[in-house]
C-alpha cells in the first residue's frame, strides 16, 4: 500500500467543521473551569468542618472523584442519571460534560488551594491572631491574598488538565463525524 | 441492589485485566519515555534538547484521545505503521503522552537539586555520567516519587479511554452492560466507576508513601 491518504482538500474543507467543534471545546474548558474554581472551595470548606467522621467521608469521596476516570463520570451523569430513581430529569451532553469534568478537577484544584494556603507563613496567623483581627479578616485580609498568587503555577498546570479533559469529551461528542481523523489533531494544534 | 451489583462487577471483571495490563504496560514505557525525554531536555546536544522539546509540547499540548485517534486511524494509513493490534495503539498512545508530561517531573527534579552538588562532584573529578548517576539522580529521585503516584493514577485514569478505540476493557463491559440493562444504567456505571477505583486504591496508598519518602530529613 503506497498510497497515502492525505490531501490537502480535505484538509481544507475540514476546517469549518472543526472551528465549530472548537467553540465548545473552548466553551467547556471555560465553563467547567470556573466551576471547579469555585467547587475547589467548597471541597475546602467541607474538609475543615470540625466533625471527624463527617472529615473522613468528604476525604473519600474527594479521593473517590479524583481516582477514576472522567469519562466515565461524564457517561454517568449523561446517561445513568436520568435513570437514578425520583430523579428523573437528564442533563444536555455540554451540562453533563461541564458538571462532571468541573467536579473532576475542582478536587485538584481545592489540593493547590489547601497547599497554597498552607505555604503562608504560620507566624503570620499568629500575627493577625495578636492584632485581634476577626476570623474573617484573618482569611481575607492576611492569608488568601498570600495564598492566591502561589497558586499561580499549579494552576497553569491544572488549566492543562482540564483543556484535555474538555477536549477528550467534546472531540467525542461533537466533532466525532469528522471526515477525516487526522484533521482532529489539526484542530487541536489550533487549539493551543 | 446489592446482588445486582455483585452480578455488575462479576461481568466488569472480565474486561479488568485488559485494563490493568494496558495500565501496567503503559507505566512501565511512560517512566522509560519520562526518563529519556528528561534527561535529553537536558543534554549538552542543541538538536536533541529542541527534538525532545518538540515531543514534550506537541504531546502535552495534545489531548490523550486525539492522540488515540491519531495513533489509531491516521497513522497506519498514512505512514503505512501497522502497530500489531489495538493493545499496543493504547499502550503506545498512553506511554507517550503521560512520558511527556512525567519528563517535566524528571527534568524539575534534576534541576532543583542544588548546584553546590554538582560542583562538588566536578570537583571531585567525577565524569558527567558519574555525576548523573551517583550523586545528582538518587537526591532527585526522592523528589520525583510523590508525583509519580501521582502520574500512575492519571495514567489509570487514562486507560478508560482505550474503548474508544474498540478495546474490551472494564469501561466497553460497562456500556455492553448498560445498553441491554437500560433501567441498571446507574448502579452500572457506579460499579464501573468502583472497580476504578479498586484498582486505584494500592496507587493512593503508594502515593502516600512516596510522599512519605520525599520528606524524609528535609528541613521545611
Amino acid at each position: 500500500m503506497s498510497a497515502t491518504y492525505w490531501s490537502w482538500e480535505t484538509f481544507f474543507n475540514a476546517f469549518p467543521i472543526i472551528l465549530e467543534g472548537l467553540k465548545i471545546t473552548l466553551g467547556l474548558t471555560i465553563a467547567s473551569y470556573l466551576l471547579a474554581m469555585v467547587a475547589g472551595f467548597v471541597w475546602l470548606i467541607l474538609e475543615s468542618t470540625p466533625v471527624k467522621p463527617f472529615n473522613f467521608i468528604v476525604y473519600w469521596i474527594k479521593e473517590f472523584i479524583r481516582s477514576t476516570p472522567p469519562i466515565v463520570q461524564i457517561f454517568f451523569l449523561y446517561f445513568a442519571w436520568p435513570m437514578v430513581p425520583y430523579v428523573g430529569t437528564s442533563f444536555t451532553p455540554f451540562v453533563a460534560a461541564m458538571l462532571a469534568l468541573g467536579i473532576h478537577f475542582s478536587t485538584y484544584i481545592s489540593e493547590v488551594y489547601r497547599s497554597g494556603i498552607e505555604s503562608v507563613d504560620k507566624g503570620q496567623w499568629e500575627a493577625s491572631t495578636a492584632l485581634n483581627f476577626s476570623t474573617r479578616d484573618k482569611w481575607t485580609k492576611i492569608v488568601l491574598p498570600q495564598a492566591l498568587p502561589a497558586d499561580d503555577t499549579d494552576a497553569r498546570e491544572l488549566s492543562d488538565y482540564t483543556v484535555q479533559g474538555s477536549t477528550a469529551c467534546s472531540n467525542h461528542r461533537g466533532c466525532r463525524h469528522t471526515e477525516h481523523r487526522t484533521e482532529l489533531w489539526r484542530a487541536d494544534m489550533v487549539l493551543y | 441492589m446489592f446482588d445486582t451489583g455483585v452480578n455488575i462487577l462479576t461481568y466488569l471483571s472480565q474486561g479488568a485485566w485488559t485494563t490493568i495490563s494496558i495500565f501496567l504496560a503503559a507505566t512501565f514505557f511512560s517512566f522509560v519515555m519520562a526518563f529519556i525525554a528528561g534527561l535529553s531536555r537536558l543534554a549538552k546536544n542543541p538538536f536533541i534538547r529542541g527534538f525532545t522539546t518538540l515531543y514534550v509540547e506537541i504531546f502535552r499540548g495534545t489531548s490523550l484521545i486525539v492522540q488515540l485517534f491519531w495513533l489509531y486511524y491516521a497513522v497506519p494509513m498514512l505512514f503505512n505503521i501497522d502497530l500489531g493490534s489495538n493493545w499496543w495503539v493504547g499502550v503506545v498512545a498512553i506511554a507517550l503522552n503521560y512520558g511527556a508530561y512525567m519528563s517535566e517531573v524528571v527534568r524539575s527534579s534534576i534541576l532543583s537539586i542544588d548546584k553546590g552538588q554538582t560542583e562538588a562532584s566536578v570537583a571531585l573529578n567525577l565524569s558527567r555520567f558519574q555525576r548523573m548517576r551517583h550523586i545528582i539522580l538518587p537526591q532527585a529521585l526522592r523528589l520525583m516519587l510523590p508525583e509519580f503516584g501521582n502520574y500512575s493514577i492519571q495514567i489509570l485514569k487514562g486507560t478508560a479511554l482505550v474503548s474508544l478505540i474498540g478495546l474490551t476493557d472494564i469501561l466497553y463491559y460497562g456500556d455492553i452492560y448498560r445498553s441491554s440493562n437500560l433501567s441498571e444504567g446507574p448502579l452500572a456505571y457506579l460499579m464501573v466507576l468502583v472497580m476504578y477505583f479498586i484498582i486505584a486504591l494500592p496507587l493512593i496508598w503508594l502515593s502516600k508513601k512516596g510522599e512519605k519518602i520525599s520528606k524524609r530529613g528535609v528541613a521545611s
